[in-house]
């Protein structure tokens, strides 16, 4: 890893740069030079953590907003990234804003350090932020993931970066996010309240997987972004900040440490979490993580066996050096069990 | 913003990351690089934005470099106050209900925070804030009832920072802040 | 060719990168030059330039390379690169009329100032296949034969509209801060948009998109069916002040297609005048600039009635990297929202009594519907 200057590959007598605040300089008196350039400085002829101080301007006032108005999505200008959209571009932008050197950057996909995706994403910050990574939730400084909380308890001293693709939980009744931000403004959220009970009555439950509606703090309807159910209760009352980010729609919102956030429901329909009755991850016995189905096919002729494992393939790795670790293993105190399933765990645990 | 000792990419992020503690646990605490009303200006303003500052200083740099969208304290996204006396906090804007985001970051240059008892004391409580939060700030009690006025009409409100010297606190309009 | 199997994640994008790569350079054929894509594949470089919002024709010879003819994935090479430049001035505002054409109609009138100009086009003649591009050989330059008067690139041709507009016949929109238009690469659009916001969504949008949902108006859902007052292909100067003189200079031109049309939908009953719609792009895009005008004064009604007078609608759905990036995304892992999915489609089953083999007889009269509310 090259040492990182604060503005590499500008020259600090030209007078230019002097006046440049940490922009991307690309030396383009001719195309040619300018794609001999990137041949040969490659990734090192970028700004510390890839983004221009412009831009991480714009992101970074967006995060001091959103915190400071828990569950109203703030509009910021999100910039093109060498990854897709819908690929994480918010998220990416959010942790390249926030990372430091010092820092260590954990990065998952549907609970996998492993992902191809989440591997892409962190090679992008361990390239251009100089910072260590890491597939252990408790050494993150700052963690991104999509889909998911890890199992283990999150600290005061971390921070999640949620990837966010839908950032309104109105679009599920109205697809205008003009009329969806009106009602925001004015705490009207009838007509979701309505689309729940239309589901109560035709389904007898509330027919909402993942991307849950929660209300923050009392007063914002907010997306949790697609991590199941599961992983909402962990959101009330956390120790630790999560920011959620979408670089498609162009919003930022947050989620402060010790704020409520209440899922939707129904005095006679609570919510409730995935059930997983009678299962075991087959790697680790645990039976209090959220577990997810693989099928493989089996010695008989077309048969096949469906096994469960542990999502958070991280701490699966942990519980099968020591099945009996707790969520909290790490934290000074005990007992605090985090997340439903586990034996002092609060709301959301199995009610049926 | 070397001119002002500030480098404009490690500065600048160790300042943000003081902000945004400082705004996720209101009445914290945090330090960052001196001066910090400096710092927290250089981290958050450029020309995307309107800005109010009477520091001479920071206008010269700021416009040199044309990062300064200059405006009324009224009118200003980011309101840079060296002496509470010269602005009138009820003037600055606190956005509007579709977009509150719209209000204010007013950024208070003090002598001290979280330092003397005799200064004035606030107790927080709400999100990011477990149960209550004292913090003191070298301010009058009637400016600092003063803002509590202006972020009482949630979540339209601005949000108000206290720099002094290296340090910093925060607090959001999402705060319920009683002066003590 | 079979699977490697691979297990760690960043061995496995590299060697997918490589796969990718192998693609391209497998054949026998020599190495295509940034020359001939740039020369030769002009329409693809051109729309490629147009969906980033760039203006770099080498460039976007190199990303279309690089991206094996995939014009999306080739705008976003260009975008992601150009949102590592540095900004270092913005242009002056340049009158259209000041365009060095190489081509301009005006379906509007049999014959206009300055006269029609077809220029270089295919429009009129019939689409078939031409088996003499087949060889490798040198195909020679049809008007090298040509044997007339360069008259040379006409000074200024006057606009069509403005002999509509000294007729009072046009309306005219509000007044815009030309010192400081709107960037929705810097501010992100809200509803409703400015006009200037809409216009360069629409430039920077997806060719396809444009033309899909413009030709949606034309085809009944929606009120717009313009007459083209004029589409032009020319150069356009790009014009800085002069750090030091102050004075305006000349620093490049860039090659753009422009479409103007008036739509017979009054604006006022009391004052009839014209609608009027616009359109301009990087690039020869004649399908694209004439989209263009299609949209935009089709937004301009004001009216949610169909999809094309919908702003929310069109500006949703027209952006490239937007539409590609969210498609594409879907390819992505998504077992845990699965998992959860199957959760709630289990339980429902149970509550009813359904079980794997068929509905169970519970006299319930009620018939669900296969409806799963979750997005992604």
């Amino acid at each position: 890893m090259t040492e990182r200057d604060s503005n590499k590959g500008v020259d600090d007598s030209d007078p230019q740069a002097a006046e440049t605040d940490g922009g991307t300089h690309v030396t383009s008196d001719s195309v040619d030079a300018a794609l001999d350039d990137i041949e040969t400085t490659g990734v090192a002829g970028y700004n510390y953590a890839y983004l221009d101080e412009h831009t991480k301007r714009e992101v970074r006032r967006a995060m001091l907003k959103a915190v400071a108005i828990p569950g109203h999505q703030v509009p910021y200008a999100s910039r093109p990234m060498p990854l897709a959209r819908g690929w994480g571009t918010g998220g990416i932008q959010a942790s390249l804003s926030l990372l430091d050197p010092t820092d260590t950057f954990k990065v998952i996909d549907q609970g996998a350090d492993e992902s191809v995706n989440a591997a892409n994403i962190r090679r992008l910050a361990a390239d251009t932020a100089d910072v260590e990574t890491t597939t252990d939730t408790t050494a993150a400084d700052v963690i991104q993931s999509r889909h998911r909380l890890p199992e283990e308890v999150l600290t005061d001293e971390q921070r999640l970066v949620l990837q966010v693709p839908i950032t309104d939980a109105l679009r599920k009744v109205d697809p205008s996010d003009t009329a969806n931000r009106r009602r925001h403004a004015h705490q009207n959220y009838g007509k979701m309240w309505v689309h729940l009970y239309e589901n109560v009555v035709e389904y007898g439950e509330i027919n909402i997987a993942s991307r849950y509606p929660t209300m923050v703090a009392g007063r914002y309807l907010m997306d949790p972004s697609p991590i199941p159910r599961w992983d909402v209760p962990k959101l009330d009352d956390a120790d630790h900040l999560t920011i959620l980010a979408a670089g498609r729609e162009a919003r930022i919102y947050a989620v402060p440490p010790h704020t409520s956030v209440e899922p939707l429901a129904f005095e006679d329909r609570a919510f409730t979490v995935e059930r997983f009755p009678d299962q075991a991850c087959h790697a680790c016995g645990s039976t209090d993580t959220y577990l997810v189905e693989v099928s493989e096919e089996t010695a008989d002729e077309g048969g096949f066996e469906t096994r469960y494992a542990c999502n958070d393939s991280s701490f699966c790795a942990k519980r099968r050096e020591n099945p009996a670790l707790s969520k909290d293993h790490h934290l000074d105190q005990s007992g605090v069990d985090w997340g439903p399933g586990t034996p002092d765990a609060g709301d959301g645990g199995e009610t049926e | 913003m070397r001119a002002l000792g500030i480098d404009p990419v490690h500065d600048t992020r160790q300042t943000f990351d003081g902000l945004l503690s400082a705004m996720s646990r209101p009445g914290s605490v945090h330090a960052v690089p001196a001066p910090a009303d400096h710092a927290i200006i250089a981290t958050l303003v450029d020309h995307e934005v309107t800005a109010a500052t009477d520091d001479e200083t920071l206008r010269t740099v700021l416009s040199g470099q044309g990062r300064l969208n200059p405006a009324t304290p009224a009118d200003a996204d980011v309101v840079h106050i060296l002496d509470h006396t010269d602005i009138d906090i009820r003037d600055c804007k606190r956005g509007s209900l579709v977009e509150p985001s719209d209000g204010a970051t007013v950024v208070y240059r003090v002598d001290r925070v979280g330092a003397e008892q005799t200064d004035t004391t606030i107790r927080l409580s709400g999100p990011g804030v477990d149960g209550t939060r004292s913090v003191s700030v070298a301010l009058p009690e009637a400016e600092l009832s003063a803002l509590s006025a202006v972020q009482s009409d949630y979540p339209r409100g601005v949000d108000a920072v206290f720099a002094a010297a290296d340090r910093l606190a925060a607090v959001p309009r999402s705060v319920t802040m009683e002066v003590v | 060719m079979g699977y490697v199997a691979v297990t760690a994640g960043e061995e496995v994008i590299t060697r997918a990168e490589q796969l990718f790569e192998k693609q391209r350079v497998d054949g026998d054929s020599a190495e295509l030059g940034i020359d001939q894509v740039d020369e030769q594949l002009g329409r693809l470089t051109a729309q490629a330039m147009s969906e980033s919002g760039l203006y770099a024709p080498r460039l976007a010879g190199l990303a279309v390379k690089q991206a094996q003819g995939d014009t999306i994935e080739a705008a976003f090479l260009l975008r992601a690169y150009r949102s590592t430049l540095e900004r270092y001035d913005e242009t002056v505002t340049v009158d259209p009329g000041e365009m060095i054409a190489s081509r301009r109609v005006s379906p509007a009138f049999k014959d206009v100032p300055g006269g029609q100009i077809l220029g270089a086009t295919k429009d009129y003649t019939q689409r078939l296949l031409d088996f003499a591009l087949e060889g490798d050989g040198e195909t020679s330059d049809p008007t090298a034969e040509w044997d007339v008067d360069d008259a040379g690139d006409p000074d200024r041709l006057t606009n069509v509209t403005e002999l509509l507009r000294e007729e009072n016949l046009l309306y005219e929109p509000d007044e815009v801060d030309s010192e400081e238009p709107t960037d929705t690469t810097r501010k992100s659009v809200t509803h409703p948009p400015a006009r200037d916001a809409v216009l360069q969504e629409l430039a920077r949008g997806e060719t396809g998109a444009i033309t899909a949902l413009g030709y949606s108006a034309l085809r009944g859902y929606g009120q717009v069916h313009p007459t083209l007052a004029e589409v032009r292909v020319g150069r356009l100067p790009v014009r800085i002040t002069h750090p030091y003189t102050e004075e305006p200079v000349t620093v490049t031109h860039t090659e753009v297609t422009e479409s103007e049309a008036v739509v017979p939908v009054y604006e006022k009953r009391d004052d009839p005048q014209f609608a009027f719609g616009y359109g301009l792009t990087f690039g020869r895009n004649e399908r694209k600039a004439i989209g263009m005008t299609v949209l935009d004064a089709s937004i301009q009604l004001d009216s949610e009635a169909e999809p094309a007078e919908n702003a929310e609608f069109v500006l949703d759905t027209i952006d490239g990297m937007d539409s590609f990036g969210f498609i594409e995304h879907l390819k992505l892992p998504h077992y845990v929202t699965f998992q959860s999915i199957l959760d709630r489609i289990r339980s429902i089953r149970k509550r009813q009594g359904v079980s794997a083999e068929g509905a169970a007889d519970t006299g319930s009269t009620h018939q669900p519907a296969a409806e799963v509310s979750d997005d992604d």
